[in-house]
């Protein structure tokens, strides 16, 4: 049997992973074989923790176990002999089962942790098995088998640093600011470098008498020296001022580009994306991620640039006044920076805890709050404070061991400091006794050191922060680079009239794409008619009007719009033309007339009090005392089900779409409303294609056709009268929804 | 949207203290009227209605007051001011702490319906600013008062309530 070596690049690796006994071994027992796969699993046939190879050859497949040093086959087939290969998934774990010509044989189990692995060696297999043509091309879906880069320490830097570098294209707009705070820093730098320096030539040519006549022979520079000083000091002061202003301008403007691009992102992906991220994790990555990021640009990012050259310049003058000294007086640094490293982990740790302590308990108080009328309800009123009580001590107790190793951490490092200072003294002294330093330059030295522990010591917590606020950045981008899959088709076409015909040509659809919730439908609907779908919840009616208005897309088949795949349409004229009512009416917080003109941010009033009228919203609206200017509140709170429908409605229908789509909408309210917004419906009927997702089925008498949907299909169609007569699905649920007394 | 053109109309006091509207020739007696946007537009889209309940009835709508024969339009102004009163806020003169409750506070402030102190409590919720300007506030006995755009307010009575102005 000839294979392709090309198939196994990826698990050449595997093979020379297995021990050499192990190949010995098999030498031995397939003298005329070689092995092509091999995968190791880590449960033995015992069900413990154990070394299992799964090994396959030219012509055999076998399992491979170690005992005592020696190993066993414990199973082996001709490859010949296997018909089909599958994965049984069970509690933790998997098996792989074989089907031969002889049986059924249970090969191998491995924990969830091989999963990739085996999944993709059972894919291999299979193919090793069915395919007759051996050379294609690895499947590019198969999951890599061994995922060594996302263990690989260096790799992880790669994509540090790589994050860093994206992070910081958002700078390139501000190029110009970014230069002048280059400038401001360097210079800055140097004036502060000024100061120690001036002290030396105090000490060393102003102050020092001559030794002969005793007096001061370079008095006259006094003036001069203090005057230098004092202006060195000024241009320091103020160039750290404008060096202020710029890095936090630049750093709030860049976070700010970044949030914008990713809420803008936000908005273009689909609703399946949403799907799958909860909503509270994606407010979190705006609100939580983008202020770690913030941290990092506007508070840190300056500081670390500003130490680093204070550093160098500190550094530079150290070595050239004494780099015995300098040697010597490094010394603390070096037990400083050696405690910060292993200290400040354990340090995060107190402070993670304290955060996590504190928003577990900010969640419970709103989620307290939120339920008042459940916790009243049920009497758990002391309970709920004995549940916020408990949560306050625990963050009160992390707040205190917080503060506890902090005040013995920061004491340690001012003490290496402070080590620091009196070793030029020491060392310094004993330069200057021995004539090798002048006394101003131990001085300026002592100077200088202090200037630079302060960056170095904040170079090293840095190091944590940076890293916090990249993995947030990483969050971010996820966002930013995920890809919509609803997306307008380079070739979309305007439509700027609508009939208002529809066609679904056997769509298939599903939510997840292996689990279909529709298989495979096709209904046509003429302009102007109104058709109704009713059936179970859950039967895929909304599913229907989602494809209809294309918030997802079909897996399968195709949705037609006077004739034109909804794909091909441009957005624009798309959600121009269709009016959408959904099951769970939302207003945003503002006031009644922003919420109707939502639809079309340049509606006049006339138009709005016009939808208005056509919803019967319009009625009560004036009601309200401040009418179109009433605000509705959070979530349209102030407002109740029947008024939201209403002003739901309104904005629905102040495009005077060509097709309205109304899921269940009027699931919530009163008969009297309800019938109220079927006025309002029978006064625009006209003209509109109207498709009604219906609950209650006595309002249905109305609707031209109604299709009765089941499992994603269509079970029965026809009008109101035509189905009771048949007596069949929808017979049954009319006839259900009676005897529960539901009208 | 039945649109009423107001140089149609004509409106007249009558002896119930009621106002009687006059469309060409028609008179509907008692009538009532509301501002569509008693917040953002004052002057236009001012709905008017038969007095009779239970089901008032929407007689029609006049764009813009201005319009009106000046008799009518100051009728309707009265009429309107005491149907929607709430005053505008020409300027501030104090605001003080009350000293006997927390959070609360005592305003004294010039209307363009004259001189009023007033009580606000919790400033937070009981100061609304919308998007444009515009700050609504409702003291503690919860009347209104309207400002319509804060920043034509006499400087030094901005400067009071510059910190309800988030």
């Amino acid at each position: 049997m000839e294979i392709s070596l090309i198939y196994f690049r990826n698990y050449i690796m595997t093979l020379q992973t297995l021990p050499i006994s192990l190949k010995t071994y098999l030498a031995r027992i397939f003298p005329l074989e070689t092995p092509l796969l091999a995968s190791m699993s880590d449960i033995t046939r015992q069900g413990n923790y154990g070394p299992q190879w799964l090994i396959a050859t030219e012509a055999t497949l076998c399992v491979v176990s170690e005992g005592n040093g020696n190993f066993h086959v414990q199973q082996s087939i001709p490859l010949n002999t296997v018909k089909k290969i599958e994965i049984t998934s069970l509690i933790g774990s998997e098996t792989i089962e074989i089907e031969t010509t002889n049986g059924r044989i249970r090969m191998i189990s491995y924990s969830n942790a091989q999963k990739p692995q085996f999944a993709a060696i059972v894919g291999h297999l299979s193919r090793m098995v069915s395919s007759t043509s051996r050379t294609r091309e690895p499947d590019e879906n198969q999951p890599p088998i061994l995922d060594k880069r996302s263990k690989n320490k260096f790799y992880r830097y790669v994509e540090k640093a790589r994050m860093l570098v994206r992070v910081l294209q958002f700078v390139r707009p501000y190029k110009k600011t970014v230069l002048v705070l280059f400038l401001c820093m360097i210079a800055g730098t140097c004036f502060g470098l000024i100061g120690p320096y001036i002290s030396k030539l105090f000490i060393d040519v102003i102050f020092k008498a001559d030794p002969s006549s005793g007096l001061y022979e370079n008095a006259r520079w006094l003036l001069w020296a203090v005057g230098l000083l004092l202006a060195a000091g000024t241009a320091q002061v103020v160039l750290s001022a404008v060096q202020q202003r710029l890095s936090g301008t630049l750093g709030y403007a860049m976070v700010h580009d970044v949030r914008a691009a990713m809420y803008e992102k936000l908005q273009f992906l689909s609703l399946s994306f949403y799907d799958k991220h909860q909503t509270g994790s994606l407010i979190a990555r705006v609100n939580q991620d983008t202020a770690e990021l913030q941290r990092l640009m506007v508070d840190f990012f300056p500081v670390t640039l500003e130490s680093l050259f204070l550093l160098a310049g500190v550094g530079a003058f150290l070595f050239a006044l004494s780099w015995q000294l300098t040697c010597i007086t490094i010394l603390p640094l070096i037990a400083v920076l050696a405690l910060l490293k292993k200290v400040f982990p354990r340090l995060t740790v107190y402070f993670n805890r304290y955060f996590h302590r504190r928003s577990l308990m900010s969640a419970l108080v709103n989620d307290a709050l939120s339920g008042i009328r459940v916790v009243k309800a049920f009497g758990r009123e002391t309970a709920e404070a004995a549940r916020f009580s408990a949560h306050s001590a625990l963050f009160r107790d992390s707040g205190i061991a917080l503060t506890k190793k902090w005040s013995v951490y920061y004491p340690a490092f001012s003490f290496f400091m402070m080590l620091g200072a009196v070793l030029v003294w020491l060392a310094g002294g004993e330069f200057v006794l021995a004539k090798k330093m002048t006394l101003g330059s131990v001085v300026a030295f002592a100077g200088y050191l202090a200037m630079f522990y302060g960056p170095a010591v904040a170079l090293g917590q840095m190091v944590g922060t940076v890293a916090n606020a990249l993995s947030a950045a990483e969050r971010i981008f996820e966002i930013i680079d995920a890809v919509p899959d609803v997306v307008e088709a380079p070739d979309a076409v305007a439509l700027p009239v609508m009939k208002g015909s529809l066609e679904l040509r056997d769509v298939g659809f599903g939510y997840e794409k292996t689990r279909p919730v529709i298989r495979s439908l096709s209904m046509a609907i003429g302009p102007g008619q109104r058709v109704a779908f009713v059936g179970k919840s859950g039967a895929g009616k909304s599913t229907l009007a989602h494809l209809l208005c294309r918030l997802y897309d079909v897996d399968k088949g195709a949705v037609l719009i006077d004739g034109v795949d909804v794909r091909k349409i441009k957005r624009a004229d798309l959600r121009r033309h269709i009016g959408v009512v959904l099951q769970e009416t939302f207003l945003f917080n503002g006031t009644i007339y922003d919420n109707i003109a939502y639809a079309k941010s340049a509606a006049s009033k006339d138009e709005v009090i016009g939808a208005a009228i056509a919803a019967n919203a319009h009625e009560f609206i004036i009601e309200k005392p401040d009418a179109y200017d009433t605000q509705v509140g959070e979530r349209g709170d102030r407002l109740s089900g029947g008024e939201k429908q209403r002003i739901a409605l309104a904005r629905a229908l102040l495009h005077d779409p060509a097709i309205l789509i109304l899921d269940e909408a009027t699931s919530s309210v009163d008969t009297h409303t309800e019938n109220k917004i079927k006025s309002a419906l029978d006064n625009l009927a006209h003209k509109k294609t109207v498709i009604g997702i219906a609950h209650r089925l006595s309002t249905l008498e109305n609707y031209d056709k109604l299709f009765v949907i089941d499992n994603g299909e269509i079970v029965e169609a026809g009008t109101h009268k035509e189905l009771m007569a048949r007596k069949g699905h929808f017979y049954g649920l009319v006839m259900g929804q009676e005897n529960t007394g539901a009208s | 949207m039945n649109i009423l053109d107001p140089k149609t109309l004509s409106f007249e006091r009558n002896p119930n203290g009621y106002l009687d509207m006059d469309v060409e020739g028609k008179t509907y007696c008692n009538v009532r009227c509301t501002q569509l946007f008693p917040l953002s537009d004052p002057q236009c889209y001012i709905a008017v209605f038969h007095k009779p309940v239970p089901h008032t009835e929407e007689i029609g709508i006049i764009m813009d007051l201005n319009g009106l024969s000046s008799s009518s339009y100051d009728l309707l102004k009265s009429e309107i001011s005491i149907g929607y009163f709430v005053p505008e806020i020409l300027s501030i003169q104090s605001i003080e702490k009350t000293k006997s409750a927390h959070s609360m506070e005592t305003w004294t402030v010039e209307t363009d319906k004259g001189g009023k102190t007033f009580q606000l409590s919790s400033p937070k919720e009981n100061v609304t600013v919308s998007g444009k300007g515009a700050v609504f506030i409702i003291d503690t006995e919860k009347c209104g008062y309207k400002i319509t755009d804060y920043q034509t307010l006499p400087i030094v009575s901005r400067a009071k309530m510059e910190k309800y102005l988030l």
